[in-house]
């Protein structure tokens, strides 16, 4: 406990508190939706293409955080469009996306004048670098996210249960399908700011993974979802901050940890 | 002779192509107010695409589905196939039923307690009552089935249709089945696809044989020759224990 409040004197932490709550009730909401719906591979393609945005925001100087969403969102326009028409997009598209994209972000960095390319941060995030301003906008785009979801969530579980029965009870299949990826999309972006674009796919499902060996109801799914979230992020961002460690991956490791223990003691208790 | 009886969906001339190659090559067929209408064929034949085009989820490359009735054409009770869905996916069987009170129209609305005593009430119809709350994925076959049976009912549908509604369940609940569909078909048509006629031979009023083409859509009859043709080989018709017999006799 003393460890927690040592480190709550500082300000960075403080951020880094927040910005750990938001991001575990993003992953609670549209991670469950991505896991459940198999579009894990999909959102990886999405979060690298963000990249290309990243880059992009760079060399014109302006927001990144901006750049990156508007990225992500007309790549999972398209990708909608072809889980709509197709079921599942080709996998040999979303791998494409996801080099061209990474390529893409790099290229732009390189060219922007004056400055030298450090990708790591973004490639692993640094949850102890966000400023007030990007916790504000964090907090903006998550209460659009709650917002979104709250009011759609019915129609949200029927398509993606099943988009076939829908379309015929007269739900807009394809508006409520562009909707979940529109919002996928401004919850990897938010999460690429904490644990970086190869990490986020992580945390995007090792919660869900968790909530879902938890409970067989989607709203105890969501539930659990959040509260091991929380849990993995305020931990591994103590830990990493005991033991000098990057954040992103300390996080991704005890999610990792946590997920195996969960699934060992199911199992266990299952097997009596 | 002509039909005095309501015609609901027309299809002409469809056309239907994956990339494995063309699956429906046209076929015709009428749905009719009070029909039963069995569509049979071998595995992939083409009747589940041919189900799936008459209900507008896929698009033929040739040929038109025409709805004569819109208001049956915005009720429609669909079951699907028992294997079409994520097992795995966090819902119990009253969130999976309640999904067919769901409405285009109603999108923003919250279910209220009509749509709950409703869905109670076709819970104990199918007997699902007291399973009400267990997950998906732990139920057997037949209870599925069950599930999206009354997911398709909750609606008041004004058609129904039933694609493999036996593939997965036993003898007893076959009958069940079977009996309420008949007696459901007092107030709507129903279609079936079925590749296993001899449940539903008693009941339906037409059956449509389907390999690629549609060949025969005829008024319960069913011969030899037609099934000789869809099927490609010889076909023993038989049919045990009916009350009527709709299959003609085979000849030695």
């Amino acid at each position: 406990m003393s460890a927690f409040l040592d480190a709550m004197q500082y300000d960075f932490m403080q951020h880094a508190l927040i910005a750990s709550m938001l991001a575990a009730l993003l992953c609670a909401i549209v991670g469950t939706f991505i896991v459940i719906m198999r579009m894990v591979f999909l959102s990886g393609g999405v979060s690298h293409s963000a990249f290309a945005g990243l880059g992009a925001a760079h060399y014109f100087s302006i927001n990144p955080l901006f750049g990156a969403l508007l990225a992500a969102v007309l790549v999972s326009l398209v990708l909608a469009r072809l889980i709509v028409h197709h079921r599942q997009p080709p996998d040999a598209l979303i791998g494409l996306m996801w080099a061209a994209g990474m390529s893409i972000g790099v290229i732009f960095v390189y060219l922007t004048p004056g400055y030298t390319p450090d990708l790591m941060p973004y490639l692993f995030g640094n949850i102890l670098t966000i400023s007030q301003s990007q916790l504000v906008w964090m907090a903006l785009f998550t209460l659009i996210v709650l917002l979104v979801t709250g009011f759609l969530f019915q129609p949200l579980v029927a398509v993606s249960f099943d988009d076939e029965f829908s379309s015929l009870r007269g739900l807009p299949v394809g508006v409520l399908i562009s909707v979940l990826m529109i919002l996928s999309s401004i919850t990897i972006v938010l999460l690429i700011q904490t644990v970086g674009i190869i990490l986020v796919m992580a945390l995007m499902t090792i919660p869900p993974l968790i909530g879902l060996t938890l409970s067989n109801a989607l709203r105890g799914v969501m539930l659990w979802a959040f509260a091991s979230g929380l849990l993995v992020m305020v931990g591994g961002l103590l830990l990493a901050f005991q033991l000098d460690l990057p954040g992103g991956p300390v996080i991704v490791m005890s999610g990792i940890v946590l997920l195996g223990g969960v699934k060992l003691m199911k199992r266990i208790t299952s097997s009596t | 002779m002509a039909d005095q009886r309501k015609l609901l969906v027309s299809l002409r001339d469809i056309e239907y192509t994956y990339d494995s190659g063309k699956v429906l090559d046209g076929v015709n067929l009428d749905i009719y107010q009070d029909d039963y209408l069995a569509i049979i064929g071998p595995n992939g034949g083409g009747k589940t695409t041919l189900l799936k085009v008459i209900l507008g989820l896929l698009e033929p490359d040739r040929g038109t589905v025409t709805w004569h009735d819109s208001k049956t054409r915005r009720h429609i009770g669909y079951v699907p196939q028992f294997a079409s869905f994520e097992r795995e996916f966090p819902l119990t069987v009253r969130d999976v039923v309640m999904i067919g009170r769901m409405h285009g129209h109603t999108l923003l609305q919250r279910f209220d307690q009509k749509d709950v005593l409703h869905t109670t009430s076709i819970l104990e119809k199918l007997g699902l009552v007291d399973i009400a709350d267990k997950h998906i994925g732990s139920l057997s076959g037949g209870q599925v089935q069950r599930v999206l049976i009354a997911r398709a009912l909750v609606s008041d549908p004004a058609i129904l249709f039933l694609d493999e509604p036996i593939s997965s369940i036993d003898q007893d609940s076959r009958f069940a089945l079977t009996g309420m569909l008949k007696e459901l078909n007092a107030r709507i048509p129903i279609i079936v696809v079925t590749h296993d006629i001899t449940a539903f031979a008693a009941d339906v009023a037409h059956i449509a044989c389907v390999n690629n083409r549609l060949f025969y859509h005829g008024d319960g009859e069913l011969d030899n020759g037609c099934m000789e043709e869809a099927y490609g080989c010889p076909v023993e018709l038989v049919a045990h224990g009916m009350p009527h017999r709709v299959l003609k006799q085979h000849r030695n």
